[in-house]
């Protein structure tokens, strides 16, 4: 049988940092916890065989399921019979916090894919190669989806280079 | 002005710095994963309890392997849709026999295609697939086609296997024919599956085709989940303010009608029983229709909603609102098979 009480230590140890990048793809807590119990019960059922990549594992989960309820939910949300909603915002007099807060909107209009990978690549600071395996796809994938996601973000690609990776 | 990358980082550290404070819901976890695993292990007691065998061989379960039982199929062999196996049969906790007719095996870093015949008895077709991976841009592609009929056919109600690969469930064949007696199935395994990482190429996904039989005599539904009572952030920006639930066969439509008060409202559509992810909605909103067909979701305690959003405030003149949830049944056999259509209407702020 799984061993519990490892398990039981692993969520102990993975369940903040992995809230976190729920949170930034759901940007609601409450589907956030729901998502990261989702991919915590499956990462159970699997536990025996996932070996020493079991962060890696349910990050995984929670991108693809992540990206799975969306569509459906995308899909759902599609037809409204009302106004569309108000997203505009006046540009001038910005100041940094309103830049901020301006890309945060922005990233909330991404689509589920860009989303994840904007958080895979600039939050987990992931390699294009990881995130091309946690997202099951190409790297060129991760490439165009990248590129797409920062021109809508406005982020200036040049300053790539000093960016900073954590740990 | 842009911003760099680096206040971009700094921009997500901040806005999910509030998980620190957030304590672990341990007792929803654990209710969660005893939950999982009694629905895994759910099919193994409903055949356990009727098999006529003299004997019932158990093994010891670890989690995903495999539980076989002694029973009365023609390989000796009744078992679970346990994670990783493709059985010769099992049942589904609403009765229904699925009875294994064909099984494939994709070789994807060699080959990218496999194309096999099924020789059809007049049931129901469905297939489960050994996924060795949940990504839905990795899924194969299932097709199938019938010797002097044009059209190919696919997975039903969506021509994915996504569905199926979450939950460890078949996915059904669309309806071919009557009469049909032979069908070729051809799975492709997806575009840009050799370009991943060489530990996560995947080197064989196994498939079986089943022929499905609903019990002769079908089984009460068990009573629908309660819905979420408020969704969309924190505090809820989404409240509920009415539900109504019935049963399938028996009824296969729900319609709720709500008071136009100007606020914005939402509703969500969702299944229980073995019906759910396999039937389709079709839904209207004050008569019109107002989307295709769309596959009924199970609960969102299992799944995380799918709210549909009906927009801002109505016009005045609007003065109520009519809700109308439609099950659809593409394969005729879902008429014998049991379960429950919920509508929950859920109201915004003004």
């Amino acid at each position: 049988m799984a061993d519990r009480s490892e398990y039981d230590a692993f969520v102990a140890a993975a369940w903040q940092p992995l809230l976190r990048t729920a949170y930034l793809l759901t940007r609601d807590w409450a589907v956030a916890e729901d998502l990261v119990q989702t991919a915590l019960m499956k990462a159970w059922l699997a536990w025996s065989r996932l070996g020493n990549e079991r962060e890696a594992y349910v990050r995984k989960i929670i991108v693809n399921v992540h990206v799975s309820w969306w569509r459906r939910r995308w899909r759902q949300v599609e037809v409204t019979t009302g106004s569309p909603p108000d997203r505009t915002q006046a540009a001038d007099d910005m100041g940094r916090a309103d830049e901020r807060e301006l890309v945060w909107q922005a990233l909330g209009r991404l689509p589920a894919r860009q989303r994840a990978v904007v958080v895979l690549r600039f939050f987990e600071d992931m390699t294009e190669a990881q995130t091309a395996e946690t997202l099951g796809c190409s790297v060129g994938t991760v490439k165009s989806q990248t590129s797409k996601a920062l021109a809508k973000l406005r982020i200036d690609d040049s300053f790539a280079s000093t960016f900073v990776r954590r740990g | 002005m842009p911003i760099n990358r680096r206040d971009l980082h700094d921009l997500l550290e901040e806005r999910s710095r509030p998980a620190v404070e957030r304590p672990i819901p341990w007792e929803s976890l654990r209710t969660r994963v005893r939950g999982a695993r009694r629905r895994r292990f759910t099919a193994v007691t409903a055949v356990t309890a009727g098999a006529v065998a003299g004997f019932a061989a158990v093994a010891v379960v670890a989690s995903g392997s495999l539980l076989n039982l002694r029973g009365p199929d023609e390989d000796g062999h009744i078992a679970a849709s346990v994670a990783g196996q493709i059985p010769a049969q099992f049942q589904e906790a609403d009765g229904t026999v699925y009875r294994r007719v064909a099984t494939a095996t994709l070789d994807a870093p060699r080959k990218k295609s496999v194309t096999f015949d099924v020789e059809m008895r007049g049931k129901p077709l469905a297939i489960l697939a050994d996924c060795p991976t949940e990504s839905m841009f990795m899924m194969p592609h299932v097709t199938v086609k019938v010797t002097g009929v044009s059209k190919v056919f696919t997975l039903s109600p969506a021509p994915s296997l996504s569905a199926g690969c979450q939950s460890n469930r078949p996915v059904d064949v669309m309806p071919l024919p009557a009469g049909t007696r032979r069908a070729t199935f051809t799975v492709e395994a997806p575009k840009g599956f050799e370009n991943v990482a060489p530990h996560e190429r995947l080197e064989r996904w196994r498939f079986g085709v089943y022929e499905w039989t609903p019990p002769a005599t079908m089984k009460a539904a068990s009573p629908p989940a309660e819905p979420p009572a408020a969704f969309g952030g924190r505090p809820p920006e989404f409240n509920l303010i009415t539900k109504k639930s019935d049963t399938w066969p028996a009824a296969r439509e729900v319609t709720i009608t709500v008071p136009n008060t100007g606020r914005p409202l939402a509703f969500e559509a969702y299944c229980g029983g073995d019906i759910a992810d396999r039937l389709s909605t079709e839904v209207r909103v004050n008569g019109r229709l107002i989307k295709g067909l769309l596959d009924c979701p199970a609960a969102p305690a299992n799944q995380g909603g799918a709210y549909t959003d009906l927009g801002g405030p109505k016009p005045r003149s609007q003065k109520t609102v009519t809700i109308q949830v439609r099950l659809v049944a593409k394969i005729p056999e879902y008429r014998q098979r049991p379960g429950t259509l919920t509508v929950a209407v859920y109201e915004g702020p003004r």
